[in-house]
């Protein structure tokens, strides 16, 4: 059973939406229910399946262009996998202008969404993009794939508790990634502390093969500078 | 027992698979219509040995969608489709393949294992019951001579009943092929007729309720119970982008439409998809 199973079922978000100066949006079809919306005064709305949606979208899609150039989530594949399926979130300028952007897909789990895409034109609203993500949805878990180098483990750890699924991950574009799963205001459960350095790769691949075989560890603090990274290995 | 298909010869020489998170594995029909899943073909996305399969999965998007503009990024592979929803698709085993379709996939010499040759991406979109579609692909057509005719419809209408899916929500183009295929599991419910949020502003979003019926006779079960569907009131031209867009107006005013059945194509090669009008909600 995963670490982070056994624990609150209705977990409220570790902190509230803060981010003066920048009001929040959403992408998402009409008939997309958002648990925490009424809880937003403000949250501005778009259903990208009305045509006004398509200068707001394209927006959108300016911005992830310019801010993850290659892993950008093409056009199509945003408005399948996250506008019509999940939700788009993120924070909008005094001008009504994009200004960071979250992308969501909701899980077979109930109450599990996938975040990814989540860039900003001013790394210091991450934060607030990721509060209003969990706001907005209220997931009782959500995953991501966040690269070890650049990777927004600290905006996440500052949300709940963290669970590695992987430490490498080969299926993806890079395999240097870690995927997690947050589980919002959860605290990390006790087990023993274990440091790993992410560059070394070897390192990297014993961690995938311990997480393969069942041994379950939880990221407790963010890569530092050198690439090392404070885990606690749990019961599995 | 299994579902007859149109294609038996080539479903009998192929393996059903299914990449998904293991921790939603539950929620699968890893049986579809008497079609198992041989547990080795149940493929884990997060464990570092799934990557080849995930080589062979880019490359059957590749050769199918590359020349059209829209391939799939190996992340999106990942992320957006087995983490979070299912593929399911058909493959060969590397040994059965003639030297010359190894190369032309791709394949190293020492290569072994599964080499996928069709596939159904979706995710969920109100989980469990409603389903996003978002690739269809298949080898038919770039590779003739495996055989693979009518493959697309048999492995979507797997995939669905894999995914335990009730209702199906895609996007497709007026000027696209796919709705041949689409159409043929029922009347397809129009959600959008032009939409500036894609790539493709002249697509439509549509959604089809997911019945028996249309199951088995997209697969070309001989005894597939008949599909209802409405008469056609009007077409929609692939090149009338004013007729999308009117179109359009209209749906967001209230009204309903569905497109009754596949396209036909006229003598200049432009696709005309039949619609009707449906009673409002």
């Amino acid at each position: 059973m995963s670490p982070l199973a056994a624990q609150d079922e209705h977990p409220q978000p570790s902190r509230a939406v803060a981010d003066p100066g920048h009001r929040a949006y959403v992408i998402c079809t009409t008939g997309r229910t958002l648990p925490g919306s009424s809880n937003m005064p403000g949250l501005v709305r778009i259903d990208p399946w009305k045509t006004s949606s398509g200068a707001f979208v394209d927006a959108v899609n300016a911005l992830q262009q310019s801010r993850l150039g290659d892993l950008a989530v093409p056009v199509w594949a945003l408005y399948d996998c996250a506008e019509s399926t999940g939700a788009v979130v993120g924070l909008l300028d005094g001008a009504g202008k994009p200004v960071s952007m979250l992308a969501t897909t909701p899980t077979l789990e109930r109450g599990a969404w996938h975040f990814y895409a989540v860039c900003a034109h001013d790394p210091a609203v991450l934060a607030g993009t990721f509060s209003v993500a969990v706001e907005v949805l209220r997931p009782k878990v959500f995953s991501m794939v966040l690269p070890w180098e650049g990777g927004a483990f600290g905006a996440c750890l500052e949300i709940g508790a963290m669970e590695l699924v992987t430490a490498r991950t080969p299926c993806h574009t890079e395999p240097r990634s870690a995927t997690v799963r947050v589980r919002p205001g959860a605290a990390t459960p006790a087990g023993n502390r274990a440091t790993v350095n992410t560059r070394d790769a070897a390192a990297l691949q014993r961690l995938q093969e311990e997480i393969e075989q069942g041994i379950a560890y939880m990221v407790v603090e963010p890569p530092s500078p050198s690439g090392v990274v404070v885990l606690e290995r749990v019961k599995g | 027992m299994k579902t007859p298909t149109r294609n038996d010869e080539a479903i009998q020489l192929l393996e059903p698979f299914l990449a998904a998170d293991p921790r939603h594995l539950a929620a699968f029909d890893t049986s579809p219509m008497g079609h198992e899943i041989p547990l080795a073909n149940l493929i884990d996305p997060t464990r570092a040995a799934s990557s080849e399969f995930f080589d062979r999965l880019g490359v059957l998007d590749g050769l199918t969608f590359g020349p059209e503009g829209m391939p799939m990024p190996r992340w999106l592979f990942y992320e957006a489709s087995a983490f979070t929803g299912g593929i399911f698709g058909f493959a060969f085993r590397v040994e059965t393949l003639p030297a010359d379709l190894r190369v032309r996939l791709r394949l190293a010499d020492d290569a072994t294992g599964l080499v996928p040759v069709a596939m159904y991406i979706a995710i969920p979109a109100d989980p469990p019951r409603v389903w996003y579609g978002h690739n269809l692909a298949s080898l038919n057509r770039v590779l003739p001579e495996l055989k693979l005719a009518g493959l697309a419809s048999i492995t979507k209408a797997l995939g669905l009943r894999c995914f335990r899916c009730e209702e199906q929500i895609g996007a497709t183009q007026w000027d696209s092929t796919a709705l041949h295929v689409h159409t043929k599991f029922g009347p397809l419910g129009l959600l959008t007729a032009w939409t500036p949020a894609h790539a493709f502003t002249h697509s439509l979003t549509y959604r089809l309720p997911v019945a028996e019926a249309g199951l088995r006779s997209a697969m070309g079960d001989p005894d597939a119970p008949p599909i209802d569907r409405p008469e056609p009131e009007f077409e929609i031209a692939a090149d009338d982008h004013d007729a999308m867009r009117e179109l359009q107006r209209r749906i967001e005013a209230g009204e309903r439409f569905v497109i009754t059945g596949p396209p036909r194509v006229d003598v200049n090669r432009v696709q005309h998809t039949p619609v009707a009008v449906m009673p409002s909600a």
